[in-house]
Order: structure tokens, then sequence, then C-alpha cells
């Protein structure tokens, strides 16, 4: 079944923008495709001059953990592991050392608030706690774009503005930051808004 | 593949998930454990065949004199057989192509010893000196009796190892007389044969000097025969050839099967080799059958767990995790249950092997313990599963697209 039909969509380095559309728009698709998370058929997908298509497992992980930085709705931590071993996760798969691993997860979970719940589990904290482990999560290989799919759906609202903060910041660092939403309070806080409908842009 | 880092990693997934390793553990521990229970028991057995063997030549038949059931010409039942030296010559002569050498047997069951100031009661039998081979004796000092104590019928006499403890009190007692039944003797040597105490409590001297000494007649009780190179079946006949020439010169009942007696060693070492053949046969199977049971255990129970850990795994790809690094996790975690649960369930069926020599005492079971061998196997075996058991789960992991993991709730 073809979900996208024509989307020419161009987002440059260092922007902050949001995907929105109702349920079936395409609009995780798009962000699937977009975090090598799926593949797609026709067209074509360029992330920092490189072509993304056809890759194999290995290459797309290793895409993923140079280029890519992953929160999603449902927070997607590992329940057995504390917060910094979470953080440091991807660090793992890139042989960093532990020691070397812990200290850089230590610094950014103090950068989002949260140094002292680094000995945490998942379970012993709040939603917006593990929102914002999982967002120093997605920063800590150094991505070039953080890819945020319904980042405060399971948030209320004062928290979901903290994490919508939290990545304002991180955007204001020089990330690309694309948020996937439907909540129009969330959507007008960033810099663009692409609308999707039956898999085609209805406004960028 | 093996760093310590993915160690780390790999026990703290097994620590912080302890139920279900354990549970995967139980299950190669009890296979492993039945595997060397049985190894362990097979080896028992075959072992206690062995020993009930050890005692006697097994290429030997022995010939041995009773009473009488059946009258037969003329004669009433009850009467006492006695083999003579011309028994034991004549076929010796007559088949001294199938018997290489022989012994005769007779003896005294009590009779009165003396050493220094000690007195005892103890056997006392008469043999030829190749009684040493057919018998199996071990001689722990001094020599057996040889052809120059036969010919001139010496008194010289070989001690049992308990007469040497318990009558000698261990001392120094090569070329010591003896005082046997008011006769001195002299001691030659010490003899052992096995643990049992009857065969350890007896002396030998040449049948010759009994029966000039201890026995008015030149009655003999028993023959031991070696039968050399003989086959089994060939054995068999000249077992039936002996008995009908000894019923016809005793004048003995070719029914009566209490006058004179046989014993095969042969045939009852090839009814034993069977028996130990289909221990092994048995043992191979059950064994195999408990580890494939085992092996689709672990397997089932690793594709639970990566059906379980579907999200965790599908996060570990999206933050970087190449499908060979799934793979070497999963296949790791379930080589390091299978190796750690294995052994411990190899040093449980070794400890319970233990004990059970420990408790239980049987002629015809006898130490068992499994050898290096078969725990190397057993460990080998043990990691091979545990790699064949985590591969399908670990492939199957490694195929699942992120995309369809994390959307699993």
């Amino acid at each position: 079944m073809q979900v996208l039909k024509g989307i020419d969509l161009n987002i440059k380095s260092g922007e902050l923008v949001s995907i929105m559309g109702s349920s079936g728009s395409g609009k995780s698709t798009l962000l699937n495709i977009l975090g090598m998370l799926d593949n797609y058929d026709g067209g074509s997908y360029t992330l920092d001059g490189k072509l993304i298509k056809d890759l194999s497992e290995k290459k797309a992980a290793i895409y993923r953990s140079q280029f890519l930085g992953f929160v999603f709705q449902s927070f997607n931590l590992i329940n057995f592991k504390t917060a910094w071993e979470n953080v440091s996760l991807p660090l793992y798969y890139q042989k960093v050392p532990r020691s070397k691993r812990k200290e850089l997860a230590l610094q950014r979970l103090e950068e989002v608030g949260l140094l002292d719940w680094a000995e945490h589990l998942p379970s012993e904290m709040s939603g917006g706690q593990k929102q914002r482990v999982a967002i120093a999560r997605a920063l800590i290989a150094d991505p070039k774009v953080i890819l945020a799919d319904e980042p405060t759906g399971a948030l209320d609202s004062v928290t979901s503005m903290e994490v919508l903060d939290l990545l304002k910041k991180v955007n204001a660092s020089g990330k690309t930051v694309i948020i996937v939403t439907h909540e129009n309070e969330i959507a007008a806080e960033t810099e663009r808004i692409i609308r999707l409908k039956d898999g085609r842009i209805i406004s960028a | 593949m093996f760093n310590r880092d993915t160690w780390i990693e790999i026990l703290q997934t097994i620590l912080k998930n302890p139920l279900r390793y354990i549970l995967t553990g139980i299950s190669v521990a009890v296979g492993i454990f039945i595997l060397v229970f049985l190894l362990g028991i097979s080896a028992g057995l075959t072992n206690g065949a062995a020993s009930m063997f050890g005692k006697i030549a097994i290429n030997s038949m022995s010939l041995e004199t009773g009473r009488t059931s059946l009258s037969y010409q003329g004669t009433k039942p009850n009467r006492r057989i006695d083999f003579s030296n011309y028994d034991f010559t004549k076929i010796k002569t007559d088949h001294k192509d199938e018997i290489p050498f022989g012994s005769a047997f007779e003896r005294i069951w009590g009779i009165q010893m003396n050493w220094e100031n000690e007195s005892g009661n103890y056997s006392l039998a008469g043999a030829n000196s190749s009684i040493l081979e057919l018998l199996k004796l071990d001689i722990l000092q001094g020599r057996f009796l040889n052809m120059n104590d036969e010919n001139e019928a010496k008194k010289s006499v070989v001690i049992g190892v308990d007469v040497y403890k318990e009558l000698c009190k261990e001392k120094e007692v090569i070329g010591t007389l003896i005082n046997i039944g008011g006769v001195q003797f002299k001691i030659v040597g010490v003899f052992k044969r096995g643990e049992n105490r009857w065969n350890n409590r007896r002396c030998f001297i040449p049948i010759q000097t009994f029966h000039k000494l201890f026995s008015p007649t030149d009655r003999i009780d028993e023959f031991y025969l070696s039968t050399g190179d003989l086959a089994v079946s060939e054995t068999v006949e000249l077992e039936e050839e002996l008995m009908s020439f000894l019923q016809t010169r005793h004048k003995v009942n070719p029914e009566d099967d209490n006058a004179i007696t046989t014993n095969n060693n042969n045939v009852e070492n090839a009814k034993y080799a069977n028996i130990g053949v289909g221990i092994k046969a048995f043992v191979f199977v059950i064994g195999l059958m408990t580890l494939v049971s085992g092996i689709i255990g672990i397997s089932n129970i690793m594709s639970i767990v990566v059906k379980e850990r579907t999200r965790e795994l599908g996060i570990r790809k999206a933050l970087g995790a190449t499908p060979s690094k799934i793979i070497g996790l999963i296949l790791q975690e379930s080589l390091l249950i299978t190796v750690l649960s294995g052994f411990l369930g190899m040093i449980v069926g070794i400890l319970v092997l233990e004990l059970v020599s420990y408790f239980i005492e049987l002629e015809y079971f006898k130490n068992p313990s499994i050898d290096f061998n078969s725990a190397m196997i057993a460990l080998f075996i043990l990691t091979v599963s545990g790699v064949i058991s985590g591969l399908v789960p670990a492939v199957r992991a490694a195929r699942l697209r992120p995309i369809v993991a994390l959307r699993d709730e």
C-alpha cells in the first residue's frame, strides 16, 4: 500500500520543524523513513549529503548512531537499566569504554537537570523525567538530527512545555530537531510546520 | 565479541532479569545432571562387571567335585566324587593343544598355623604354580610357588595378605618358618586376591606337598584350566568333552548336575560383555534424548525471551546496535547460561555419584564416577548446545526491524 504520495521536502541544518497530520496522514511513516527505521520503495532521501536508500541493516545501524537521536512518545527506556546507563547506551554501540560513557552520560543528565537521578530506574521516575532522560540519550552521541515522535503525547501540559523548552534549547545548540505531533500548541512553538494529509504535504 | 564491556552488558541483563534465566538454567542443569548421573551409573555397572572378573582369568574354566544326587550303574546317590592326579594328567595330555596350562586345587578349610608366638586358624590350599595366573593373584612380597617347589614337593608356602596382617603382624616374613598343622614351612611370598577376606585368609602350598603331608589319597577338589585363545564356542565344546570324560570315569549319571559342576568363565564374561554393551547403548540413547530435549527447551525459552525483549532489542537497534551485536548478545547470553548451569548440573551430578559410591556397596556396582574425558565431552556438548539453542532466536532477533519492535506494546 502506498502511504506517502509525493513528499518534496527539504529541511536545513539547524532547523526546528514540526510535522503535523491526523492519524493515517503518513506522518509516522515519514518519520520512520527519516529515522532509517523503515525502508522506502520509490524516491530518494538524502541526509547530510548521503543517499539513504536500501541500506544494509548494519549500515543503517551505523548511520543511525552517527546522525540521529530518537525521542519517542513512550520514552522507550530500558526498564532494568538506570538513568545513566540508558543515556549511555548509544555510546556502548560506538565502543566507548564504560567509564568514559558514564562521565558523558552524567554530563548530559546534568544538562537536562537530572544529575541526582542518575542511579534511578525508569520505574522510579515521572513521565516528564523519563522523557528528559530520553532526550539526554538522544543527545549523547552528538547527532546532527533529533527525531521526536510525539514527545509530549504521554505528558500533561505543564510537563509538555518543559520538554518542548528542552528541545528548543537543543535546537539552539545547533541541532536540527524534527518533532512529529498532533498538538497545535506544540507545533506553534516550532519554526516551521509541515502539514500532511493522505500522504501529501498540504502546507510547509 | 569477547571484550569486558560486552560481558558486563550481558551479566547485567542476566542479573537484572533473574527469573527467566533461572528457569532456562534449571532445564540445562537437570539435563546435564541426568547425563552425568547415567554415565556414572553405567561406569559403575561396567566397573562392577570388570571387578567380578578381575579375580579370575577370563579365558579359563573350572571343574569342581560335589556329591551325586542320582543313582547310576548301581551306585547310590550322595556319593562323594574325588578327582585324582590321573584325571588331571589325562585331561592335560588329551587336550594339550587346547589347554596351555592348568592347576589342580585341593583345600583344607581350617588348619592351625603358628608364626613366632602367634597362632590362628586359616585355610590351606594345594595347587600348581599356574594357579597364580588363573586366579589372578597379586604378589605383594617375595614370589609365588614355582616348578622347583612342585617337582621336589618342597615345604614352601605363600601366605594370604590377611594371614600376613593377623598372624605375622606385618613383620618381615620372607624366608621365615611357619608351622602349619604341625609341619614347618618356609614362607616364600605374600599374595592378595581382590578384597574378599576368604580369599586372603588362605595359604598356598604345592599340590604335591599337600598330597604328601595332608591327604591320605591324591584327591583333588577342583581343576582350573586355561583355555588359551579358544573361541567361546570352542570352550563350550571342550567343557562338554571334559564333563563327559569325568562323568564316565567317575560313574556319574549324565543327568546329575551336582556331582561335577563346571564354570566356564569365557561364557560368563561374554554375557557380561553383552550387558555392558547394552548399558552403554541405553545410556547413549537416553543421554542423547535428554540433551535434545534440553536444547529444544533452551531454544524455546530463548525464543520467549527474545519475544519478551522485542521492545528492548528494538530500542537497542534504534540506538545503533548492528545485527551482529544483537546476535552476539543473545548467543553469549544463552552460552553463558548453558555453560554456567551445565557446570552446576555436572558438579551436582558428580557429588551425587560420590554419595552413591560412598553409601552403596554392591559386588556388581563399583566406582560409579565419570572420567575426565566424559566430563570434557559433556562440557563440549553443553557449549555446542548453548550455541545451537541460542542461534535460532538470535537470528530472529537480529532480523527484527526496529520499527516493528518499537511498535510492540
